[in-house]
């Protein structure tokens, strides 16, 4: 498994470094304060970039041009735009190292689904880090769970939900005792572990979640299934056929607390089906990977519906 | 003195026939080299239609014959550098045609990617034919002409 790493040396990954036009590489060494490292970088057309730190946004001078947005656009692409359409349509490109970069501009739509962007207005690249090992807590939690019931872990964005879940994921497929762990990565963001060959893990790149949770259930015999941002009605309906097959899921969700969640679509279907035994918030304090975690179990959560 | 003359009559001759013979390798070189270009736009049509490959991906899986044909030397990273490293027997049209397509490929989305490989195909499939069907016309010339241009000189010396 390939190793996102942003030397403590770099800001960027070498390959997207080489990507950037050199004044934006410079002021963002000028920018972000020593020691630390930016979590995400957005380049606007016609706008200033700029560069989340710690959690605080810091304006940068720099200012691309429309040239060079779509040049851009396609040096990510590496050079095949085609090659992407099907996750541009969905706002994101998914890099070969797992950098998830998301794009917006002026959409194409036929027939109610986008079949292509133009005029390319913003890129936001979200940069993976190595951190120090996560998901140790959750791990126990599925413990206590027997194994049997799932997890259902939620935040707003950006508070470190991926990173936290690929740690659990090298944690049950690592260690002693180590369980067959199917990750369904749909954005490509949660292949960046660390080089593991003791790692019992399955990887779905690029399967939508429904289909990767599916396949996972009934070909790879997975003994957990890990998927990150599961959301509509229609995911929901395949997680309980998985459930069902006796397969414990591990998954993260936007929202800002419990209530929210709980009310999204989908989430009442899941939650009569038991499939998650317990419903974990998160909260991070800025610049650290230090997790809070508000745990709700499902007789408690059962209560807001 | 007469073995001098015979043997500057047999230089020129044989010069003669080396020309035409690397002028015949040449002609066929030539449609070669068209043909392999015609076989990789159709296999880049075909992986984007089936697959939507990256380019560089179908030029890493591409068949070494077909690269050979082509005039490529080692697997390129995509089609402009090809083009820029390999030595073009083409006319000067096609080979900016091929240069056209290769910076036009990938900048587009699937649908038009398609109608712009089928639009170079379509205007270098009838290069391909003319020089196929005119190759063993342009052989000939190029195997007679110079030798006879040879025994010309060396009438023109006598």
């Amino acid at each position: 498994m390939q190793c996102i790493v942003v030397d403590r040396r770099e800001l960027l990954p070498r390959f997207l470094a080489a990507l950037l036009p050199l004044r934006l590489l410079e002021e963002l060494e000028r920018t972000v304060p020593g020691g630390m490292f930016p979590e995400e970088l957005r380049l606007r057309r016609g706008r200033c970039a700029s560069v989340t730190v710690g959690g605080e946004n810091l304006r940068l001078a720099t200012v691309l041009g429309g040239e060079e947005m779509e040049t851009l656009l396609l040096q990510l692409c590496t050079g095949s735009l085609y090659a992407h359409s099907e996750t541009l349509g969905e706002g994101y490109l998914v890099l070969s190292n797992g950098v998830r970069v998301g794009v917006c501009g002026h959409a194409a739509v036929v027939g109610g689904k986008i079949t292509g962007i133009s005029h390319i207005s913003s890129f936001s690249i979200r940069l993976p880090h190595k951190t120090p090992p996560v998901g140790g807590e959750i791990c126990a939690l599925f413990e206590e769970l027997s194994h049997t019931r799932g997890i259902l872990i939620y935040a707003p964005p950006g508070v470190g939900k991926t990173t936290l879940l690929r740690g659990v994921a090298v944690g049950l497929a690592g260690g002693a005792h180590p369980r067959r762990v199917a990750v369904v990565d749909t954005r490509g963001e949660l292949g960046a572990f660390t080089e593991g060959a003791e790692l019992l893990l399955d990887v779905l790149m690029g399967y939508p979640r429904g289909r990767g949770i599916g396949i996972a259930t009934r070909t790879l015999s997975a003994e957990v299934i890990v998927c990150d941002e599961i959301g509509d009605l229609s995911e929901a309906q395949e997680i309980v056929a998985a459930h069902t097959g006796g397969v414990p899921l591990i998954a993260t969700a936007h929202a800002a607390g419990i209530r929210e969640l709980l009310a999204r679509p989908g989430m009442r279907l899941l939650h009569e089906a038991r499939v998650f035994g317990a419903y974990v918030g998160l909260s991070r304090a800025s610049g650290q990977f230090l997790y809070t975690y508000d745990v709700t179990d499902w007789e408690a959560a059962d209560a807001f519906f | 003195m007469h073995f001098f003359k015979w043997l500057g009559i047999g230089l020129i001759l044989l010069c003669g026939i080396f020309a035409g013979v690397c002028f015949a390798a040449f002609e066929r070189r030539r449609v070669a080299q068209a043909e392999g270009f015609l076989a990789l736009l159709r296999l880049i049509r075909l992986q984007i239609d089936c697959f939507s490959m990256p380019v560089g991906h179908i030029l890493a899986a591409c068949d070494k014959e077909v690269l050979s044909a082509c005039g490529a030397t080692a697997v390129p990273a995509d089609l402009g550098t090809m083009l820029a490293t390999t030595r073009l027997y083409l006319s000067e049209d096609i080979c900016r045609l091929l240069r056209e397509f290769a910076s036009r490929l990938g900048g587009s989305y699937r649908e038009e990617e398609l109608r712009c490989c089928d639009y170079y195909l379509a205007r270098l499939a009838p290069y391909c034919d003319v020089l196929r069907a005119d190759l063993a016309r342009r052989e000939r010339m190029a195997l007679l002409l110079p030798p006879a241009l040879s025994v010309a000189v060396i009438l023109l010396l006598l």
